[in-house]
């Protein structure tokens, strides 16, 4: 069984339909891509799996739980996390801030254990340091540790944003467009990066633009156009494919 | 003399108390408390009413701030969830709906006649004439633990979370967060410190009407949070100081312009107050003390 | 409760809530267009009985021309604080213009008080009788109430759904930056909106006056429940806002039978929460995203 399903999904804006009935499953442990050119659906559809954006109609289902109704931060408590095509890092607070911000379930954050849970929130502080101090350096961002968010670069912050996901410990993330607006050194170390937390068994799912950078890396890719899946399979077969092409007006590929 | 100066301060201390609730609200967590004086009336009656009683002062001044933070969850509960004006509407409605109630219950609070013979902090304990000095003390003591849990709080893990809400609070809720869980709670603080000194002013004062609590006193501790700078426990003293040094000082007006009348006075007081807030707001975003200028939202 | 009294209420509340329509309709602009919740509505209102009092005074009795007057006078102060304040702040946050609105509101209303005191006024005009329909009460000057009242709404909606003025309004209520990315010209529009706001809330004021006494909390103390009855309504939404306020002051006539009108406010603020918890977009507003 598939870890997340998405089932006909259908959402709209005003009159403007964004998404008609959109289905796609992402497997355990499986790496998927998703690409389409602009305004064909994708952020959408990231937004409506994560609960951004209400489901017109249709379903989500995430380890088989059906999570279409529930808010964004339980379907993350669930293990389905996300980053944004724009990083959202907290800019005014330090690198390592940002990072001990993300851990789930902190007893520091319960106000009682203020006062009568010190020493265990101290020893918390401590272990989740630890556990910071090693994701960033997975990550290469060791040297920025105490940089502000805001400062840093683009890249950066793409991979502060996946850092902050890491602490969460999840089961499947989505990537939009982590690649977007990166430099081309930093896109390797990142892909190395998605395919190493991948070995390690989590899902994952990216959007992104850069089809030549994803062909190489997933097994698997979904095609979107005007709000709708319009082919999936191999990279080879989905490129291969007459509407894909025809999508992408032929130039690109 | 000395005794104005006992009264000045302990008004100074419980300005500042309120507004060190509304600074945990405002100034760190980005709450927009309109109706902070509701949460004070609210205490004051709370620990009036349960004193005259016979309740022990010390446990009914507990229970106005427990009264008083427990008044604000629903609140919370149900506007947090929105976005931030629909808080700001909400409380302001809250304050003027509980002013409005002790008003009409006469049977509970006496209506407009008031509530009088309030036992006085500390009465029987010390002889009279220190009992302003004591309360004084005990003000500062409170103010100084208050400020104390405040910054306890904000350096703790929530208060690293609230941080992060102010900052991006889209980005808080994909960390698995619910911004208005932690919102709630910042906002029920904030409102049971301002039950707090609710209480302890009415048992200074020994009598309280329902007049006191006007949406005024909110806006007179909103500009001390502004004029000081927001997001400064430094700066919400400074702002008090200035606040009620600005009250108090306003009074002697009628010394220098001997034509105008007490309304005029009144009136040319809360005038200043309304301009200092525009004023502040437009060209001074970070307060008189601040140094950073004032984020984006 | 006999149904005679239960009726007269009912026209008591459309009547008031006609009335109130043209300030919620303010309100409901401002939120959609200036993005903020004006907390100057209710003493803007205020200036427009105290000046529909003065103008008669001076201009002698005719009352037409003391309202004409007043509206131009809360619309030139509108307009003033939209160019000093609300202009400037158009960029920072909303809780900026929020917080400055409030400071507005205190100076808007100290600066009658320093003129005309503490004291309630009435505003002249004609005493009428009241015809009576087997004990249904209808005052002729409820009638012109809500005369002028439909009237200025209906200039309004006119000009908001037929005039490219108000189609560019609408659009930027919609969206600002896609209204901002079309090319439309934000500056003629919030003149226009800053005129309509301040007029509209003198006439009301004054309308209020004529209804009840003129004091100096007159709008301060509708503030809530004219905020209530526009989230009722759906906020952002024009015809919401009318809808939503004449539901709502119906409503509060018909309950303040029951409770005493010393709980009009309390009564508000509970509506106001159960709307919240329930429907929060309102009647006739859009589902509410993260703002």
């Amino acid at each position: 069984m598939a870890l997340l399903s998405v089932t006909d999904i259908t959402a709209r804006f005003g009159g403007f339909k964004a998404l008609s009935s959109v289905s796609l499953e992402v497997g355990e442990g499986e790496l998927v891509g998703l690409i389409g050119t602009n305004g064909a659906g994708k952020s959408t559809l990231f937004s409506v799996a994560t609960g951004y954006i209400p489901a017109g109609s249709g379903s989500v289902v995430f380890r088989g739980e059906d999570i279409t109704e529930l808010a964004v931060h339980q379907r993350v408590r669930r293990g389905l996390a996300r980053t944004f095509q724009v990083p959202r890092e907290f800019s005014q607070m330090t690198v390592f801030d940002n990072m001990m911000v993300a851990a789930r379930d902190q007893r520091g954050e319960k106000l009682a254990n203020l006062l009568f849970a010190r020493g265990a929130i101290r020893e918390e502080e401590e272990r989740l340091a630890q556990r910071v101090r090693e994701v960033l350096a997975f990550l290469n961002l060791a040297r920025v540790t105490d940089e502000l968010a805001g400062k840093l670069s683009g890249g950066q912050k793409k991979l502060l944003e996946i850092g902050r996901l890491l602490m969460l410990e999840p089961s499947c993330i989505m990537l939009d467009e982590p690649f977007a607006g990166v430099n081309p050194v930093l896109i390797g170390q990142l892909c190395e990066r998605i395919v190493e937390l991948n070995r390690r068994g989590i899902a994952v799912l990216i959007i992104e633009h850069n089809l030549a950078e994803l062909a190489r890396l997933v097994p698997r890719l979904y095609a979107m156009d005007r709000g709708q899946v319009i082919a999936s399979g191999t990279p080879e077969a989905v490129l291969a494919d007459a509407g894909v092409r025809e999508a992408y007006m032929g130039g690109v590929i | 003399m000395e005794g104005y100066f006992i009264a000045i301060a302990i008004s100074v201390l419980v300005y500042l108390l309120m507004a060190s609730g509304l600074a945990l609200q405002y100034g760190f967590t980005g709450l927009v408390n309109f109706g902070h004086v509701g949460f004070f009336a609210i205490g004051s009656y709370a620990s009036a009413l349960l004193a005259l009683k016979g309740v022990p002062v010390p446990v009914s001044l507990a229970a106005a701030a427990l009264l008083a933070a427990l008044a604000a969850y629903p609140i919370g509960i149900i506007a947090l969830r929105l976005g931030g004006d629909y808080l700001a509407i909400v409380t302001l409605g809250f304050s003027e709906a509980v002013r409005m109630t002790l008003q009409t219950e006469e049977w509970l609070t006496r209506g407009m006649h008031g509530l009088p013979g309030i036992p006085r902090l500390f009465a029987g304990w010390v002889e009279p004439r220190y009992i302003d000095l004591c309360i004084l003390l005990l003000l500062v003591v409170v103010c100084v633990a208050v400020f104390f849990a405040i910054h306890q709080i904000i350096k703790s893990p929530f208060g690293r979370v609230i941080e992060a809400i102010r900052d991006n609070e889209v980005a808080v809720r994909a960390l698995g967060k619910n911004p208005a869980q932690f919102k709630t709670r910042s906002l029920m603080i904030g409102a049971g410190i301002a039950g707090l000194a609710g209480g302890l002013q009415a048992h200074y004062l020994t009598f309280i009407s329902p007049e006191q609590y006007v949406p005024l006193i909110t806006f007179y501790i909103w500009i001390a949070i502004v004029l000081g700078g927001v997001g400064s426990l430094r700066g919400v003293v400074m702002g008090t100081v200035l606040l009620v040094g600005f009250l108090e000082g306003s009074r002697f007006l009628r010394d220098i312009f001997t034509g105008i009348s007490e309304v005029q006075l009144a009136s040319v007081r809360i005038w200043i107050i309304g301009m200092a807030l525009i004023c502040v707001v437009l060209y001074r975003p970070q307060g008189l003390f601040g140094k950073s200028a004032e984020r984006k939202h | 409760m006999d149904l005679i009294s239960i009726a007269n209420a009912v026209i008591n509340g459309v009547v008031i809530g006609m009335l109130l329509a043209l300030p919620a309709l303010a309100i409901t602009l401002v939120f959609g267009i200036a993005r903020f919740p004006n907390a100057a509505t209710g003493d803007y209102m205020t200036l427009g009985a105290y000046t529909t009092m003065a103008s008669q005074l001076v201009l002698g009795g005719s009352i037409v021309a003391a309202v004409l007057a007043a509206m131009t006078a809360t619309a030139a102060i509108s307009l003033l604080m939209y160019f000093w304040v609300f202009r400037a702040l158009s960029e920072r946050s909303h809780v900026s213009r929020l917080i400055a609105s409030i400071g507005v509101a205190f100076a808007v209303r100290s600066t009658i008080t320093f003129f005309a005191g503490q004291d309630q006024y009435v505003i002249d005009v004609p005493l009428v009788r009241a015809w009576n329909f087997g004990g249904l009460r209808i005052l002729p000057t409820d009638l012109y109430i809500v005369g002028a009242a439909l009237t200025a709404l209906f200039v309004v909606f006119f000009i908001m759904y037929l005039t490219p003025t108000g189609r560019r309004m609408r659009a930027i209520a919609d969206s600002a930056e896609l209204a901002a990315a079309s090319g439309i010209r934000a500056r003629r529009v919030m003149i226009f909106l800053w005129t309509i706001a301040g007029a509209f809330c003198g006439l009301g004021g004054a309308l209020l006056g004529i209804k009840a006494v003129v004091l100096p909390e007159l709008g301060w103390e509708l503030l809530m429940p004219m905020f209530a009855g526009v989230i009722l309504g759906g906020i952002g939404s024009p015809v919401g806002a009318v809808l939503g306020i004449v539901t709502f002051s119906i409503a509060q006539e018909v309950a303040s039978l029951y409770v005493g009108p010393a709980y009009k406010i309390v009564l508000a603020f509970f509506i106001l929460l159960v709307v919240l918890l329930l429907r929060p977009q309102g009647m006739l507003g859009r589902p509410i995203a993260a703002r």
